[in-house]
């Protein structure tokens, strides 16, 4: 499938650039399983939008990194087109796309393809729990996520990274939108119930040349790799897994979660249980997992909102309460 | 906002749980949940108590804090039209059933709203029936309205799918900015008619009453 109406690159023929430190070649940053990477939130970064928000994972420590960035842009509530039915909720349409260049090794098309479909249905899902559309009758909201870099591959075929396992790139890229777009509705303005953050969590099994699927182990708050039986060697529980970590997920759960009234609003769950049991068990340990994940985020976007209200108050003069932002300061572990 | 019995926080972020509902009540800017009868910030603000026991959540300006500057003044991206909010609206088409109008600017009907400029125009209409009290049947809109005119109305339906139903029906309610076919100013001399100061010539309209 081409697209005929913009000037697109050689199809083939050009051979790619080659830098010295290429993303492969990178160190990833040894951390202990339950920690979460440091986040990079800040909102109201794009001006005409009514919200908007720019996320990037981790910070990075160096400009050759590897890292998620995106930007989430919110717009209205706006009338609706004149064609489309009268609705007495607001209209909640989410869009995720990734730029051509986000994959590092590989161009993507301009044309929406399956997969931005299928996230950006996810992401409309996800969001749409959280906000009131009761409050604003015959309009439309529209959220739009950009990808401009996806950290590692996307479980595209030709990217592959071999050894089996499951991919864990698309659903860091949907749990880091969706926790991207809620900051921005804040941001906007427009009345939620409450802020959606998403969390991913993996079960990882460390790559030592012997891979086999194993049981889903103990999620360690002690950190370590836990043995549990003779197949379930170094299966443990990781939480915010990068895909560009030199390990195997063999199973992962993304889910949207709302922390203060304490609902999901999306479950996504692929790779493989272990045969002997029907893995319920396996399943909501990862799901708590994922959950434990969202609650870190949810910190930072308070934070992110926290601190673009005190610019903004600084901004127009206002600023009178001392101590608004000295009692919220969280830490993240 | 004398009193400040629930420790409020200084900052409310959306979903943080403010007050209990039986001795208050949830006002803008919050919502009320219904597992708990919670009052919850739905939105980014400083919260206050007021007299009346009431909560409520708002962002220190109108206008988004954007640090660039804005062309317009404040249009504020979050002003809907609902029903009995009072409208300022520009026509801009006539049939003899009805005016279309284009609303630009809105006051919301919560108490001690101001009228603010919105960022996207909605469309509505004043059909012939609702823009005088008396005599509704005989109104003829060419004798009431002209394109171009700027009307305040009360808004008395959401309407269809792409209007909102408006009604001038009320003294204070009707034409406020007029020209006349030459393009001078109109003043008001009566409720039906307006005059223009140059040529002394009388057109008719629904006019507003003067504040």
């Amino acid at each position: 499938m081409t697209d005929r109406r913009r000037i697109n690159g050689p199809p083939e023929g050009t051979t790619p650039l080659e830098f010295l430190t290429g993303f492969t070649h990178q160190s990833v940053i040894k951390r202990s399983p339950t920690t979460l990477r440091k986040i990079f939130l800040k909102t109201s970064l794009t001006p005409p939008a009514t919200g908007s928000a720019f996320l990037e994972l981790p910070t990075p420590s160096s400009p050759s990194t590897p890292t998620l960035k995106l930007t989430a842009s919110v717009y209205g509530p706006r009338p609706l087109p004149s064609a489309t039915a009268f609705s007495p909720n607001a209209r909640l349409t989410a869009e995720l796309k990734f730029s051509p260049f986000s994959t590092p090794g590989r161009r993507r098309g301009y044309i929406r393809d399956g997969v931005e479909r299928d996230l950006s249905a996810q992401l409309s899902l996800a969001l749409v729990k959280s906000v009131d559309v009761g409050k604003y009758p015959k309009s439309a909201i529209d959220v739009f996520v950009s990808v401009l870099d996806c950290e590692g591959g996307l479980g595209d075929p030709g990217d592959g990274k071999g050894g089996g396992g499951v991919e864990v790139g698309l659903m860091g890229v949907l749990a880091a939108a969706i926790s991207c777009a809620s900051a921005a509705i804040a941001d906007a303005g427009i009345e939620c119930f409450d802020l959606v953050a998403g969390g991913v969590a993996g079960a990882m099994l460390e790559r030592d040349g012997d891979v086999e699927v194993g049981r889903v182990g103990e999620g360690g708050d002690s950190g370590g790799a836990r043995p549990r039986g003779e197949h379930a060697r170094k299966v443990t529980l990781v939480l915010d897994p990068s895909p560009a970590g030199d390990y195997v997920i063999l199973a992962a759960a993304a889910v949207g979660y709302m922390a203060a009234k304490d609902e999901l609003t999306l479950v996504w769950t692929k790779g493989s249980m272990s045969p002997s049991s029907d893995g319920t068990e396996e399943t909501e340990r990862l799901i708590d997992g994922a959950i434990r994940a969202a609650i870190g985020v949810r910190l930072v976007i308070n934070e992110a909102i926290k601190e673009r209200w005190l610019l903004g108050l600084n901004e127009i003069g206002l600023i009178k309460e001392k101590g608004v932002g000295g009692d919220g300061d969280t830490a993240m572990d | 906002m004398s009193q400040d019995p629930p420790l409020l926080p200084p900052l409310a972020l959306p979903g943080q749980p403010l007050a209990q509902s039986p001795p208050y009540t949830a006002g803008t800017g919050t919502h009320t949940q219904n597992s708990t009868s919670t009052i919850t910030a739905s939105i980014a603000g400083i919260p206050r108590a007021h007299t009346d026991m009431s909560i409520s959540v708002t962002r220190p300006t109108a206008s988004h804090p954007h640090s660039h500057p804005n062309p317009n003044p404040n249009p504020n991206p979050l002003l809907l039209p609902e029903v009995a909010s009072a409208v300022l609206a520009r026509v801009t088409r006539l049939n003899p059933r009805q005016a279309t109008v284009e609303i630009f600017a809105l006051q919301a009907n919560h108490a001690g709203a101001e009228m603010g400029v919105c960022e996207h125009t909605f469309q509505g209409l004043i059909r012939a029936q609702d823009v005088r009290a008396t005599e509704r049947d005989r109104v003829k809109i060419l004798d009431c309205f002209r394109v171009g005119d700027v009307v305040r109305a009360v808004v008395i339906s959401l309407g269809d799918q792409s209007n909102y139903y408006l009604s001038t029906a009320s003294n204070s309610l009707g034409v406020i900015v007029a020209h006349s076919d030459a393009g001078d100013p109109l003043h008001p001399i009566n409720w039906r008619q307006m005059a223009c100061a140059r040529t002394g010539i009388v057109e008719e309209r629904k006019v507003a009453k003067p504040i």
